[in-house]
């Protein structure tokens, strides 16, 4: 250009146009990123809510072979057993005792019905292959209430449940107890691994 | 008055020109800026209407495990997710294809598994795929699961997992 005797008024337009350059780099790069991971979002999260919903209206039908908890009258330890109750009878059942809890074991009451439905649950939360592997694919968090008395349920910690709290999908049933005549809330939240 | 040609020129050089260089280069840069946004532009919305089409499947695929979960040939007394242990054992690709409705999709693969810890499992895997070379399509191939429980009876209520696998 210097040649034909440029002088440098001529580049503010260069400026200018270079500033226009670089803010159409900016507002492509926003386009790819930001629009095409919506449409991805949204597909997940329905799956997720779903999967959410159905879980715990499986797990409290689904039924328990076996289950038992020491019970202490007076002094005196017995094993309770419950045959073939479903798990919303069992957590019925392990509200009910913890409200009183003097007369039960609390350690039985986590190894005999508590472990139980821990079980079950991890297995609704993973994805078993043919050869009978498992994978993860939901941590899960389940609290059940009745009353004052609150059972907590989760393959992790609180600590781990809070750092996830961005993508948690909940699913919530009050159901009524025929035994206590009372409504028993269910809150389950699920968020993937 | 004598044209004087090589004065006009002299002074077309000095402003003229030099001008006409200076936004060549400015018309070369936002020409080139436009046509990276534009054609970020277009790739993206492309990529919606690809994405679009995958949705409309995806619903599609939801609707199939939705219409399983209340399938009358499987569930115990209609209820939603419930699956009766008899209706899974006799179940086939033949009888099944007659209920459900795979459309869009040509092939589907339906496993079902029961997750209780017994010795007797009421497992259940369906498929129209011809071959391996069906089964191996991996493009346009939707998978979703869904848990349910398997009736036995009142006392006997299992937790099982259903996987639906759809594409064309």
């Amino acid at each position: 250009m210097k040649v034909f005797g440029s002088d440098g008024d001529g580049q503010s337009a260069l400026i200018d146009a270079m500033l226009f350059f670089f803010i159409m780099i900016i507002g492509s790069v926003f386009l790819n990123v930001s629009f095409v991971q919506n449409v991805e979002r949204t597909v997940l999260l329905r799956d997720d809510a779903n999967y959410c919903r159905d879980t715990l209206d499986t797990l409290l039908e689904c039924t328990i072979q076996r289950t038992n908890y020491t019970k202490n009258n007076d002094g005196e330890f017995v094993n309770v057993e419950l045959i073939n109750r479903n798990v919303f009878q069992l957590i019925t059942e392990d509200l009910l005792l913890r409200d009183n809890i003097s007369r039960v074991d609390e350690n039985s009451l986590v190894m005999g019905i508590e472990r139980p439905i821990e079980y079950v649950l991890d297995n609704l939360t993973s994805y078993t292959f043919g050869n009978g592997s498992r994978i993860r694919i939901f941590h899960y968090s389940i609290q059940c209430s009745l009353g004052n008395t609150i059972l907590e349920i989760s393959d992790i910690g609180p600590d781990e449940y809070f750092k996830n709290s961005l993508n948690i999908f909940t699913a919530q049933q009050k159901s009524h107890s025929l035994i206590v005549e009372e409504e028993i809330d269910f809150l389950l939240h699920l968020w993937r691994v | 008055m004598k044209f004087n040609r090589k004065r006009w020129g002299k002074e077309k050089e000095s402003d003229g020109i030099a001008g006409f260089y200076d936004e060549m280069v400015v018309f070369f840069v936002v020409v080139i800026s436009l046509f990276i946004f534009f054609h970020s532009a277009i790739r993206v919305y492309e990529n919606y209407g690809n994405q679009k089409d995958d949705i409309g499947d995806y619903g599609n695929s939801e609707r199939i495990i939705k219409n399983i979960r209340n399938s009358p040939i499987l569930t115990y007394n209609g209820r939603n997710g419930m699956f009766h242990y008899q209706k899974i054992l006799t179940l086939n690709h033949e009888n099944f294809t007659g209920y459900l409705n795979t459309a869009p999709f040509k092939h589907y693969n339906i496993e079902l598994k029961d997750l209780s810890n017994s010795i007797e499992y009421y497992n259940l895997s369906i498929t129209n795929a011809a071959d391996q070379k069906d089964m191996n399509v991996l493009e346009h191939r939707y998978v979703l699961t869904s848990p349910v429980n398997i009736w036995v009876d009142e006392e006997h209520i299992r937790p099982g997992q259903l996987k639906v696998e759809v594409w064309s």
